[in-house]
């Protein structure tokens, strides 16, 4: 079987079973009854297909092992947070009984250990979770190998230590597709890049925090990262560069609307906060936009939940103190109501604009008949 | 099985030589600080502070130093100068040229006139800006030997002895206990600290050295438009944490009641570390 992603994967299997449930019904309702041979020869096509695709990446076949498989995937992440402090508190522990050459050799040896270990359990676990568990052991060795030479050595501490965080990240997370590391690796990007322009505009890099306009542009740059490179072979990778970039990008946006001192504009407060309350709106409708046209329902999930926020605080701002609590609660449900009306229409608009084309392929396909 | 394809193996060898490339150049950039001494600072007890062993701390096995400093705030008249053995005033006056080396915004262009910098601090240990201060300290006991009550009631009295009783303490602290070690000047540039230092007279037994740190404005500094106020902040210096090398606590103790000496070296990138420490029975 080609090379096929997770993603396109499991819907694939989704795809097969809503055909194989739906046809069921039609021969239950005596509306389809395909001959013996060809419904023998379908099951098995598909029963082959399905048992590549599971072999291949690992899907779920039916609902309860979809159920089954969020729930590794919680309990996976809790493993590795609580396997993280446990390394973090052990070489704590006993840190202090080793001799410096010793403990450069342990802190060394930490993250590639662990990356062999990932690599020797990928070979045996079919489901990945395991050695996902290792790679991420590797990567909070990898953090304490360097914070801790640091430590040791005395070292002035340096923003480029998020730079090689991520830089590992990116490596471990690509190398066995696990979706937690690339966003650590996001993060301490991020941290990396609004450390370096804090610096270069002349502020101390440990405080890149107190100007969210650091976070801006490389918010931008991420989102759009997996427009220019690919992500298809790579399950959930797009969602999580998009995802992130957006939450990052609007909460910089909504601090910088409701606190304009934070700014590197040379404008009075309130100019600011108005910019960045405008910009917020444009941005957050632009966003829910986006998200329909490419169909990508979390992002548009995201600039609705941010169009609110803004919506909110501003009326929040004007509101809040001259109108009575019930007014104010009245303005809020009814701008609520208003918004699902809004949604209702561009819901109905998307359902005419699908039976239309629906329409048109079947009278394409008479026609061809 | 599920081996790796040919992407992936390209991916865990450059995993392999992220791991040894960046530990290499770390071990490098050590290895090239410390290879030429260019400051020795004798610290004791006074100047490297143990931590409190609670909350985490408790957890560690390793043991570590913080480096006590102070600045004599030479335009205060606070006759007593705050932070006496702590550090809560850190406000340093420097020269019109140190201080502009900063560029920090002015004050009705910017909202953010303190943001933090990075520069570079001057420090001194027992040197002039230390005797300063005890001199200080033990001009404020003298005169307070000299007060009467100021109503001849009891309370007043006792009021009176307190403050004796408290300036023979901080005297007593002063030349005892607390740091020997000053932050005397600082500038953006290394240079302009090191020009500086050419032409400065000091006592015999100062060490000064030039250490980066992190300082922002004084919070004074645009309150009247009309004076021209040129202090900064010091809020830490880069390294304040010192790891203290195994090889250095074999069969000793080493807890917030001992006595000891540690030779601290700062190298060619003015990153310090402990060299050398010793443990007294009483005063080293």
């Amino acid at each position: 079987m080609n090379k096929i992603s997770k993603t396109r994967a499991q819907a694939r299997a989704d795809q097969i079973r809503a055909f194989r449930a739906e046809q069921a019904l039609l021969a239950e309702q005596g509306l389809l009854q395909l001959p013996a041979a060809s419904a023998t020869g379908i099951r098995a096509y598909h029963d082959n297909l399905l048992h590549e695709l599971q072999q291949a990446q690992d899907i779920d076949l039916n609902e309860h092992s979809a159920h089954l498989s969020l729930g590794m995937q919680i309990v996976s992440f809790l493993g590795a947070a609580a396997l993280a402090a446990s390394l973090f508190f052990l070489f704590y522990q006993y840190w202090g009984y080793f001799s410096t050459v010793a403990q450069v050799a342990i802190l060394i040896a930490a993250p590639l250990l662990g990356l062999a270990a990932a690599i020797v359990v990928k070979r045996f676990d079919a489901s990945g979770y395991y050695a996902k568990l290792a790679a991420l052991v590797s990567f909070v060795s990898w953090t304490l190998n360097i914070a801790m030479l640091g430590s040791i050595f005395n070292l002035t501490p340096s923003p480029n230590a998020f730079a090689v965080f991520a830089l590992y990240g990116f490596l471990l997370a690509y190398m066995l597709q696990v979706r937690l590391l690339l966003a650590a690796a996001i993060i301490c990007s991020f941290i990396f890049i609004g450390a370096k322009c804090g610096t270069w505009l002349g502020s101390y890099w440990i405080y890149v925090g107190e100007r969210p306009e650091h976070f801006i542009l490389p918010a931008l740059l991420f989102f759009a990262l997996p427009l220019w490179f690919k992500q298809e072979n790579f399950h959930g990778f797009t969602g999580i560069y998009q995802i992130l970039s957006v939450v990052v990008f609007f909460i910089a946006l909504l601090i910088l609307a409701n606190w304009g001192s934070g700014s590197y504009l040379p404008w009075p407060p309130s100019v600011i906060e108005g910019i960045y309350q405008t910009l917020g709106f444009v941005c957050s409708a632009l966003l829910v936009l986006y998200g329909l046209r490419t169909q990508k329902a979390n992002l548009m999930l995201a600039g609705n939940i941010f169009f609110a926020l803004f919506l909110f605080t501003k009326f929040f701002d004007w509101w809040w103190d001259w109108l009575p609590k019930y007014l104010f609660f009245l303005v809020i449900g009814l701008t609520a109501i208003l918004a699902l009306m809004v949604f209702n229409r561009l819901r109905k608009t998307q359902q005419t604009i699908a039976q239309q084309i629906a329409q048109q392929k079947t009278q394409e396909a008479g026609g061809q008949a | 099985m599920n081996a790796l394809n040919s992407s992936s193996k390209k991916l865990v060898w450059l995993a392999i030589a992220c791991v040894l490339v960046v530990n290499a150049a770390i071990l490098g950039k050590v290895f090239f600080n410390r290879a030429e001494v260019v400051a020795t600072l004798q610290l004791s007890e006074r100047e490297l502070q143990l931590p409190y062993n609670y909350g985490f701390q408790k957890e560690d096995s390793s043991k570590r130093v913080s480096l006590r400093w102070m600045v004599l705030d030479s335009s205060s008249d606070v006759f007593e100068p705050a932070g006496f053995g702590w550090s809560y005033d850190r406000r340093l006056a420097l020269s019109d040229s140190h201080f502009s080396s900063f560029q920090f915004p002015a004050c009705e262009q910017n909202h953010h006139p303190y943001d933090k910098k990075e520069g570079w601090v001057l420090l001194e240990l027992n040197g002039q800006s230390y005797a300063d201060f005890v001199a200080r300290i033990k001009r404020n006991y003298e005169h307070l030997q000299t007060l009467q009550p100021e109503t001849n009631t009891e309370l007043s009295e006792k009021a009176l002895q307190e403050k004796r009783a408290g300036a023979k303490e901080s005297l007593n602290a002063a030349n005892n206990t607390v740091s020997r070690l000053f932050v005397i000047d600082a500038a953006a540039e290394r240079e302009l600290l090191e020009a500086s230092l050419r032409t400065r007279a000091t006592t015999t037994n100062a060490t000064l050295v030039i250490v980066p740190a992190e300082l922002q404005a004084d919070y004074n500094r645009c309150d009247d438009p009309k004076k021209k106020i040129t202090a900064v902040r010091i809020n830490n210096l880069a390294v304040e944490s010192l790891y203290i090398s195994n090889d250095f606590l074999q069969g000793i103790t080493l807890d917030s009641e001992s006595h000891f000496t540690a030779n601290v070296h700062y190298g060619r990138l003015n990153e310090p570390w402990i060299a050398d420490l010793k443990v007294c029975e009483k005063d080293c």
